[in-house]
Parts: C-alpha cells; structure tokens; sequence
C-alpha cells in the first residue's frame, strides 16, 4: 500500500497540469452543490422558525349563533395541521383593541355597536407552511365563515419555491459531479495510455492487475478528497465573509447565517470522493477489458 | 548441472499461428531444471514466438505448455501474474521504463510480488553489485549505454530469484564486449541454479555458451532436435 501511495503522488506530480484540471473540477462541483446546499440550509431553517408563529384569522358571520360558532371551531380543531383554537367573542375582541389603542381608546367611545365580529384564532403546527393556503380554503367553505385572513400567504408559494431551488442544486449538483467523474476518468485513461509500455512491462514483469491499477485509484480518492477541500474551504470564506457583514449590518443578530451542518459536509464529502473512486473505475475497466 | 530428471518446462505438439502464418509448428520438447538451453536459428523462425508462449504474452493455438507443473491452458487472471513472477525475462530491446531510475527499474518487479521496502533495498542492491550496476543506481536508463542497459534488465530479471531465465535476442542490440559481459551473467545466473533459456542468432553467444541446443528452422524443430520430443510419446 504504502508503494502505491508513493507512485500515486509521483504519477500526480509528474501529470500536475491533468491532475490541477480534474481538482479544479471537483473542487467546482463541491462549491456548486455547497452553495445551493447553503443558502438552501439557511433560508429553511430561516422558513422553520418563521413557522412556529403561523396564525390563521377567521372571522364568523354577523349573526352566526352560538351552535354554529362552537361547531365551527371543533371542525377547525379536527382539520390536520392545527394546533390550537381559540374562539375570541366581538366583545373580548374589542376591549382587546381599546388596550392596544391605549389614549386613542376615546375613539371607539363613538361608536354606537361594536363592529367586530367573533372571530377564531387558529394556531397551525410547525412544518405546515406549504398547507396553510389549503387550510384556510378549508375553513372558508365552512359556513359559518364570513372570511380567513393569514399573514403568511406568500410562504406557501415561498416553501414551493424552496423545494424547486433544492431540486435545481441536487440537479446541478449531480451534473457537475458527473462531469467530474468524466474528467477524472479522462485524466486517468490519458495517464494510462501515456504508459502503456509501462504497464505492459509492469504486467511481464509479474505485477497484477491490482499493483497496476492502485495507485490511480489512489490518485481518484485523492482528487476527490482534495477537490472537496478545496470546494468547501471556498465555502467557508465566503460564508465567514457574508456572516461577518451582515452581523455588522443587522446589530440585532436578527439574520445569522449558518454554516453546512456536518451531515452535508459528510454527503459532499462521499459525493466528491466517491466521484473519484467512480472515475478511474471507468477508465481502469475500460482499458484492461482492451 | 543440477537435477536434470525433472522436466521443468514441457511442450506437446505445439502450434501457433498468426492469423494464415504458421509460426511454430508442431513443437515437442522437454527443457529440464538448471539446463542452459540455447533456441537459435534465423530470423522469422520461431525464437521469440515460443518464449512468449512460456510467459504467456502469446496464448497456444493448439497444443499444451506445462511450467512447473502448471498447464498454462488452464490459468487465467492474477495466476498469470504469480506464474510471471517464475520468470526473469531479458529483452533484446531491455523494456526498462525511462521515467524510472536503474533502482525503480529493478525494484519495479520486487514491488509487484509484495516485498517489503527494506528487503527491496537490499535485494535491489545485491543484484546491481552482481550486474556492476551499483554505481549507477540513480540514473535513468537513457543515460546508460546498451550494454548497461542490458545489464539493468538481467538485474531485474534476477532480482526475484526466478527459477527460468528466458533471454530473447539479449545481446542482438550490443557489440561483442557488451554481449560477453551478459553472456556471462547469464552463465553465472545458471551456476547459481536458474533454468536459462537464451534465444539467440549471435553465432559468437552460441559458440561460447555450451548447453543444449534446440534449432528451430521456419517454426519447426531441425530433425537433430527430434529427440527432445517428450519422453512419453508427446501427450501430456
């Protein structure tokens, strides 16, 4: 093992403009699938925790009785995804907003009936905000329903287009880790052409088909490894950097940016060097199968 | 010579052919252990051919090889490896890798069979004392002249204590100093107890090496050489 280590760095050393081309390679591919893998990572979670404060508004008819209002509220609370209701009767609802007005309270003083309406308060459970749209559809059709307001309508059509965004890094991603593959492959079936005398010496001389070949897996892990080394270090920069300005932007620390967690780094890491394994797999089969 | 009762090296009607050309035809013979064997004859007449056919570069086109007991018919894959490792093997063109130096060139085949750094060392440096290559260790073969070149290529052939030496044409690209200086590494190869098999044409290698001869005449044993068929009728 330790003579293949040494022929795979000598064979790397000697082949450095090949070898720099497949690393660069890898090492573009990690950034891409990093990149979507980053950003993907941060603006999730930064959806999860909006998440946990998903509130749905429903406000019941002018004259809905109170039969109506407590069957109402156990179909709500029957509906997958939610996770609380509260019923909130007009009177509560105005002396609600009498506090909230605090010295412009005076204002509502004018007024002869209270205009709010009963309303509902639903609390959905985290991790639904792609049913929050078919949610308050739901409750609409009730009817005792006069209307649903939710503040968060635009995160359905937000964690659709979230998924589409993974979709496209696992898609990009995975081509540029093919490409690499492709290119690792060339490099090494170029590496092996350009010995062919050698390699049929090495085959006279008694060497196996394993001792021939395991220093360009060697080479294949190696590029891999390294590749990914040099993709995430690139990562890292540019998250530091990131990180570092908007923490001086945004003082309150609203917005933290958070690195890839160690289980993405493990999967990039396995693509990456897998890719190389996988590369001078190809090549090494194709040219002893000649 | 040591144990001759013991055939390492038998062939049973043996042919090859290269697509309509008929390289050997019909080769019989038993080469026994520590025998210095001589295959000569003219150019196109089969030398080389039959060598390759012992170390399996060639495959048999009908007939039977046994190396030590192995039929070579039968063996495929790594075994073909481990069966080369049987082998030292010259050629007249040496085959040493350029970007490698004497040392590499030489470790080269010790590597292959596993051995361990320290044990290469050693060995690598015996077998270059033996050859007077020590001295150039560091250098690449293109700097070497033929001849040291050639003496390279008998270290790495020995450099695995090989129980057959095939030599093909090993002084065919050296001038007379050079070739007696391989003749006679090859001569002391054998005291040591190597089957040596040396193709050659180099009337000067066949006048001064002795041994037993097998002539080969367009792909077929000269008559003289009828006896060398196999002992029990040519089938194995």
């Amino acid at each position: 093992m330790t003579s293949s280590i040494r022929r795979a760095l000598r064979d790397m050393n000697e082949n450095r403009f090949l070898n720099g081309v497949a690393l660069l390679t890898v090492a573009l591919s990690v950034l891409i699938a990093g990149a979507f893998s980053l950003i993907w990572t941060n603006v999730d979670h930064w959806v999860r925790a909006s998440e946990t404060s998903i509130r749905v508004l429903v406000y019941l008819k002018d004259g809905a009785t109170e039969a109506q209002s407590h069957e109402t509220q156990q179909r709500i609370r029957e509906m997958d995804g939610v996770m609380k209701v509260q019923f909130i009767p007009r009177a509560q609802a105005l002396e609600t907003l009498r506090a909230q007005l605090q010295h412009q309270a005076s204002l509502l003083e004018g007024l002869g009936e209270n205009p709010l309406p009963d309303s509902i308060e639903v609390d959905l459970k985290s991790g639904r905000v792609h049913q929050v749209a078919s949610i308050a559809g739901r409750i609409g059709s009730l009817p005792a329903v006069d209307s649903v307001e939710y503040g968060q309508q635009w995160m359905g059509r937000f964690a659709g287009l979230l998924n589409l965004f993974r979709f496209a890094g696992v898609v990009l991603g995975g081509l540029f880790f093919i490409a690499s593959g492709l290119i690792i492959a060339n490099t090494a079936r170029l590496v092996l052409y350009s010995r062919r005398e050698e390699v049929e010496i090495m085959r006279l001389v008694g060497a196996t088909d394993g001792f021939i070949t395991a220093p360009f897996y060697i080479q294949g892990l190696i590029l891999g490894a390294c590749g990914c080394g040099v993709g995430l270090a690139v990562i890292y920069a540019a998250y530091a950097f990131m990180s570092a300005r908007l923490t001086s932007d945004l003082a309150s620390g609203f917005w933290q940016i958070r690195f890839l967690s160690l289980e993405s780094i493990a999967v990039i890491a396995c693509c990456s060097i897998g890719i190389g394994w996988i590369g001078c797999f190809l090549s090494m089969k194709q040219f002893f199968r000649k | 010579m040591g144990n001759c009762s013991i055939p390492i090296i038998r062939m049973f009607h043996v042919h090859k052919t290269f697509g309509a050309q008929k390289s050997l035809v019909d080769i019989s013979l038993d080469i026994y252990r520590n025998e210095f064997i001589l295959v000569t004859g003219p150019s196109g007449a089969g030398k080389s051919t039959l060598l390759k056919l012992l170390y399996l570069a060639e495959p048999v086109t009908q007939g039977q090889v046994i190396v030590d007991g192995v039929n070579l018919d039968r063996i495929a894959g790594k075994r073909i490896a481990h069966l080369r490792r049987g082998f030292g093997i010259i050629f007249q063109d040496y085959k040493l890798i350029p970007t490698r130096t004497v040392f590499d060139n030489v470790a080269l085949v010790l590597e292959a069979m596993g051995e361990k750094r320290r044990l290469i060392e050693k060995k690598v440096n015996s077998v270059l004392r033996t050859v007077e290559m020590e001295h150039k260790q560091g250098a690449f073969p293109l700097s070497l002249s033929g001849g040291e070149q050639q003496r390279v290529a008998v270290a790495r052939a020995i450099a695995g204590s090989p129980r057959i030496i095939l030599a093909d044409e090993p002084t065919g690209s050296l001038d007379p100093d050079a070739a007696g200086i391989i003749l006679a590494l090859l001569k002391d190869i054998h005291q040591r107890g190597a089957t040596v098999i040396l193709a050659t044409h180099d009337r000067m290698l066949i006048e001064n090496a002795g041994g037993r001869s097998i002539h080969l005449v367009q792909g077929q044993l000269s008559p003289e050489n009828q006896d060398n068929v196999a002992a029990n009728g040519g089938t194995p």
